[in-house]
Formats: C-alpha cells, sequence, structure tokens
C-alpha cells in the first residue's frame, strides 16, 4: 500500500545552516498493517508522518500510496489526498476549541466531501462519547478529548491512521486505554496504522515495531 | 456542517471583536443612507410642492427668496406689490387661475395667509390634488380661518376656537404678548386634511381680514395725537374704508390655460412689458433645481464624508481579523491536516468579512430609515418639507453591494494570510 524510497528533506536553520531531517532510502507498508514506530524526540518521526501525509512535500524521493506518487502531487492534490486516505491523530488531539464533539468529527467528513451526522454519532458511540456528542473539548477530560480525535482521524474511512505520539499527553491507563481503541477500530474497519512515540510502553503493546533510526539513514 | 456554519461558529468565538465591527459598518451605512434618503426625499417634496402651478408672480428681489416663501414659507417676504396686479393677471385670458397671498401675520410661529376661497375649490397645489377638509368648513367670512392639519395639531387649535394673530410671518422670542393683535380675534371654522406639504403648517384666512389688521393699526397710529372721540369707530369699518390702491399682496400663484402661454407671460413680468405691472415671474421648479444644484455641492462633501466613515469602518474588518490570525493558526492547520484545501480556507475566512459586512449593511439601512422616521417630525418643522423614510430607493441596494464587496476585498489581505498558514509547524505541540 505505502512504499517509500530514496526519501529526503532537509531544513534550513536560523543560521542558514541546512539539516538533512529525513534520509530513508527504502520503506514499505502493506494493506491492513498496524506498525509502532519508535524512536527518540527531535529524531524526525513527525517529519515523517508530515510527508507521508502529504502536509509537507519531500525534497526528493518517492512517496507511492497505492500507486499514486503523492511526493509529485501539488499542494491542494496532497490535500484532496489527504482528506480521502489518511486520519491524522494528534499529541495535543488538536480538536477546534468553538466546535462541539461531534462537529469535530463531521468536519473532517466535510473536507473530504461525505456528510453523515448518523455515521459521526455512531463513531462517538463507538468510542464511549455517545452522552457528550454536544460537548466542546474543554467539557472533556484529556482522555475524551483524545477519543474524539480517535474517531474524527476514522470518520472519513480512511486506509492509513497517522498516530503522532497520541498517548504523550494522557496518564498510562488513559494512554492505555487509548492505544486499545486505536488498534481496535483499524482492525475492524481494515486500516493501517502507523504510530510513532517514544515510550516503550506502547511500543511494545504492538505486534509489529521497528526503530525508527533503523529507517532514516541521516548523517550525524 | 458546511463552510458557513464553520464562518458563524468563528463570528461566535470572537463575538466582542464581530460585534463592534458590524457596529462601526452599521453606523457607517446608516449615514450614508440617512444622507442619501433625506436629500432624495427632500428633493422629491420640494419638487412635488411645486407642480401644482406654473408661476409665481411677486416682488422683485431674488427669486429664489420669492419661491421659498410663497411655496415653502420659509424666510421673509421681499415686499409686497400692489393689488392691482393681483387683479390685472387674474383678468388675463391666458390665465386658468390666479391665487394671491397676503403675508404679514403669524400665531404661534404658524403663518396667516390671507387669500380667496378659490384657493379650495379650484386651486390645485399639486397636480390634480386640492386641498379638502377634515372637519368643519371653509372660511366665508373676514377673520373666519381654515388651518392646516399640522397647525392644528401643534396649537391645539379645533374648529369653532378663537384666536389673535401676532405681527410677523414668524414669532419672536421674548416678544411676549406686545405684538399680538387682540383686537381681532379669528374663528377657526375648518380643519384641512393632511397634504404632506410645508401648507399643513400654515393658517388661510381671507385677504381682507390681514388688510383690515395692518390698515387699523396704521390709522390708530395716525390718529394717536387726535382726541379719543374723534377715532372711536368700529373694526369692521376699515374693511370697508380701504381703497384698493391702498391694499396689496404678497404674492400670486398663477395657473396657465395653456403651456403656450408659460414662458410667454413670464418674459412680459420680467421684461417690465406688462402694462401696469412692476413685478418679477418666476418658475418655481426652476428655482428649486437650481437651489439644488448649490445644496448639491454641499451635499457632495457631506457624501464623500459619510463614504469615508463607511471605508474606515469596512477597514475595521481588515483590522479585526488580521488581528484573529496568530490565534486561529493553529485551527487552520487542523483544518488543512483534516483535508481542507487552501482555497476552502481563503473562502471561510472571505465568507467571514462577506456576511459581517453584509449584516452591518442590512442594520444600517434599516437603521437609517428608523432613524429618519422618527426624526420626520423635526425635519417638518425644521425644513416645512414632509419626509417619512419609508420608501426604499435603489442606491441603498447599490450601497449595500458596495459595502459587502470592499468588505470582501479588504478581507483578502488576512484570507491570503490564511492560506499562506504553514501547517506543519502550526500543528506541533505547543510546549
Amino acid at each position: 500500500m505505502l512504499r517509500i524510497s530514496n526519501l529526503q528533506k532537509r531544513f534550513r536553520n536560523a543560521d542558514g545552516e541546512v539539516t538533512e531531517v529525513i534520509n530513508i532510502p527504502d520503506f514499505s507498508l502493506q494493506e491492513n498493517f498496524r506498525l509502532a514506530i519508535s524512536g527518540r524526540s527531535g529524531s524526525g518521526k513527525s517529519t515523517f508522518l508530515n510527508l507521508v501525509s502529504g502536509i509537507i512535500s519531500a525534497d526528493s524521493g518517492e512517496i507511492i500510496f497505492n500507486d499514486k506518487n503523492i511526493s509529485s502531487l501539488t499542494e491542494s492534490k496532497r490535500d484532496i489526498f489527504r482528506s480521502q486516505n489518511i486520519g491524522y491523530i494528534f499529541q495535543t488531539f488538536n480538536l477546534l476549541q468553538a466546535f462541539t464533539a461531534i462537529e469535530n468529527v463531521m468536519l473532517g467528513m466535510m473536507f473530504a466531501g461525505k456528510s453523515g451526522r448518523k455515521n459521526a454519532e455512531a463513531l462517538l458511540n463507538k468510542v464511549g462519547l455517545g452522552k457528550k456528542i454536544n460537548h466542546k473539548p474543554a467539557e472533556l477530560s484529556v482522555g475524551e478529548q483524545q477519543r474524539v480525535a480517535i474517531a474524527r482521524a476514522v470518520a472519513n474511512s480512511p486506509k492509513l491512521i497517522l498516530a503522532d505520539e497520541p498517548t504523550a499527553n494522557l496518564d498510562a491507563k488513559n494512554g492505555g486505554i487509548a492505544i486499545d481503541l486505536i488498534k481496535n477500530i483499524c482492525e475492524e474497519n481494515k486500516i493501517s496504522l502507523m504510530l510513532v512515540s517514544h515510550e516503550a510502553d506502547i511500543i511494545n503493546r504492538f505486534e509489529h515495531k521497528i526503530n525508527f533510526e533503523d529507517i532514516n539513514k541521516v548523517s550525524a | 456542517m458546511s463552510i458557513f456554519r464553520i464562518v458563524l461558529k468563528n463570528i461566535k468565538q470572537r463575538s466582542l471583536a464581530s460585534v463592534l465591527t458590524v457596529f462601526s459598518i452599521m453606523l457607517g451605512v446608516a449615514l450614508v443612507i440617512s444622507i442619501l434618503i433625506l436629500k432624495q426625499e427632500s428633493q422629491d417634496a420640494f419638487n412635488q410642492t411645486a407642480t401644482g402651478y406654473e408661476l409665481i408672480i411677486g416682488p422683485k428681489g431674488s427669486s429664489l427668496q420669492l419661491t421659498l416663501n410663497t411655496i415653502y414659507h420659509i424666510g421673509v417676504p421681499i415686499q409686497n406689490i400692489p393689488y392691482d396686479t393681483y387683479t390685472k393677471l387674474k383678468d388675463d385670458k391666458r390665465v386658468k387661475l390666479a391665487i394671491p397671498y397676503v403675508l404679514g401675520d403669524n400665531y404661534k410661529n404658524h403663518r396667516l395667509i390671507g387669500t380667496v376661497p378659490e384657493i379650495f375649490s379650484e386651486f390645485n397645489y399639486q397636480k390634480d390634488k386640492k386641498y379638502k377638509l377634515k372637519e368643519g368648513k371653509f372660511f366665508e367670512k373676514d377673520f373666519e380661518a381654515v388651518i392646516g392639519s399640522e397647525a392644528a395639531l401643534k396649537t391645539g387649535l379645533k374648529v369653532g376656537d378663537k384666536f389673535s394673530g401676532s405681527h410677523g410671518v414668524e414669532a419672536y422670542e421674548n416678544a411676549g404678548d406686545i405684538l399680538d393683535h387682540k383686537e381681532f380675534k379669528f374663528t377657526v371654522t375648518g380643519i384641512l386634511e393632511k397634504t404632506f406639504t410645508p401648507s399643513d403648517n400654515v393658517i388661510f384666512t381671507s385677504m381682507n381680514s390681514t388688510w383690515g389688521i395692518h390698515h387699523h393699526e396704521a390709522e390708530e397710529k395716525r390718529n394717536e395725537n387726535k382726541p379719543k372721540d374723534e377715532h372711536n369707530h368700529n373694526h369692521d369699518e376699515h374693511l370697508h374704508e380701504m381703497k384698493d390702491s391702498e391694499k396689496s399682496v404678497t404674492a400670486v400663484l398663477i395657473s396657465l390655460k395653456s403651456p403656450v402661454y408659460f414662458d410667454l407671460l413670464r418674459r412680459q413680468v420680467n421684461e417690465n412689458k406688462y402694462d401696469g405691472i412692476n413685478a418679477q415671474a418666476v418658475i418655481p421648479v426652476f428655482e428649486i433645481k437650481q437651489l439644488f444644484d448649490i445644496i448639491g455641492n454641499i451635499n457632495s462633501i457631506l457624501i464623500v464624508i459619510a463614504y469615508l466613515v463607511v471605508f474606515v469602518a469596512v477597514i475595521s474588518i481588515l483590522v479585526s481579523i488580521y488581528n484573529s490570525m496568530n490565534e486561529r493558526k493553529r485551527d487552520i492547520a487542523i483544518m488543512r491536516s483534516l483535508g481542507a484545501r487552501k482555497n476552502t480556507i481563503l473562502n471561510i475566512i472571505l465568507t467571514e468579512g462577506l456576511l459581517v459586512s453584509f449584516i452591518g449593511g442590512i442594520l444600517g439601512i434599516i437603521i437609517s430609515h428608523l432613524l429618519i422616521f422618527i426624526l420626520k417630525d423635526t425635519i417638518s418643522n425644521v425644513a416645512g418639507i414632509q419626509i417619512n423614510g419609508t420608501g426604499f430607493y435603489p442606491f441603498e441596494l447599490y450601497i449595500l453591494t458596495g459595502t459587502v464587496l470592499l468588505g470582501v476585498f479588504v478581507t483578502l489581505i488576512p484570507a491570503l494570510k490564511a492560506y499562506n498558514t504553514d501547517v506543519a509547524s502550526n500543528l506541533a505541540p505547543v510546549s
């Protein structure tokens, strides 16, 4: 489903120095596959997810997603690609504070050209927030906020969910619940998952895991 | 979920700033539309009032002063013209109707106009419109009066009431009753229906009544040094004692039998070629047009100022939305990460500018009409014309459209900033 070759991304810092952040010669992910990626903070894991989702573009290399080279798409087409294929779960949940739980879920659907309040309600029911669909993020606990974010990520029936440190802001108990929820939903819906985390406990909950430094060959 | 709903959420989230922006646009639009409605309605009112007759004949002097004084009852009369000017014009075969006005007195600031009964039976104050009675009857004898609807309302006079006039076409403050003609009592015989013209504020009586008062006063002055028994007499005698040569009128309204006489009669009078008449003939519609040309220049300055106010108000949309962009960067980045295209973000911000300027514009239109409706009586009192503010004019639609377009245009600046928001850096956790 996902095949990456010779992917490179560099950033210029404030002093004008160019730093290589991503250098992945080869990487692939099969359909309906859940993978945990460990790695120290600042190793470029988030940048890698942003490249895969098309939020940023690569300096060179290919990202082939279902036979489509997304690294060659325009920004506008990458937006369309992302809305139709990718679900994103963030460390800080990134919910819109002015919107209720159900509106946050429906927002993602809207950008993909989909609608369906019933579907959004069913998803929130599934993550245990059926009675709090009209609550705004500030009225929910951090664990509940992350569950809204999980429902939102699944709402468009994506082929791949990218989870960037999804438990970093949660305590151990809620972190465990969130990971189980993400895994279960992905398995039920046959969605592939790439989850990055620096927490060993989280990584160990997955059958398939790799160390990010093993695939990212940046020069030291 | 739709773009419109997202926009409403954004506006609600910054409710204070949004309300203030809408309020400033509302004020600007209300100012422009109020000025334009006042201009339009006052021009219409002036034009309408002057369309029932073709010419005004009066003393030589300012033609505008003659027009304003005769039709709108504004300012003082120039002088008087001899009574036989009126009789000559009345007997002129080209003249369908000649209505004289004799001014000199007022009652509580409402002018007393001495005239002839034909003003009620034959005269059209506007095209095909005659004075009608709301109650009572038209005057038949001297010292009977028919009062305009506004004059009745403001003075409280009713049919059968008696009153004394005061000297002068306007009441003088602090004059007390020194100028009152207490010896002469007028009786109200009728109250006119509302005409929405300056005539609503005046009181009509016979010419004899007006002449009689002033002739009597002149006689009294002449007789001051004579022994009392030599000038004891009945007031009514004065009305019959006056010779035609002693009588004068302030102006004559002329309605012609045919439009072909219009320019001929005017030239004859103005070029002193009308035998026995030394006066001027003015075309009221022409005078009013000239007046509006002068006022138009002042009006243009006011309108420019008002447009500047709208412009500044619309700029407040730019300031308000632009200032909010920093706090909205994260929301924009989240929407982008969910798949929102750059154009969608641009549309959201532009729609916000459109909605704020549209609401402000609509409220401005409503407020301007309300304001004029509330102030219509005050305007009527000051300007002597009827304005109601209930009509809708095409320029209101143009101003609304212009405001909205300008609102959207200035919103382009923050919208482009939103369009170019860097997604990755704004999604990063805030430490």
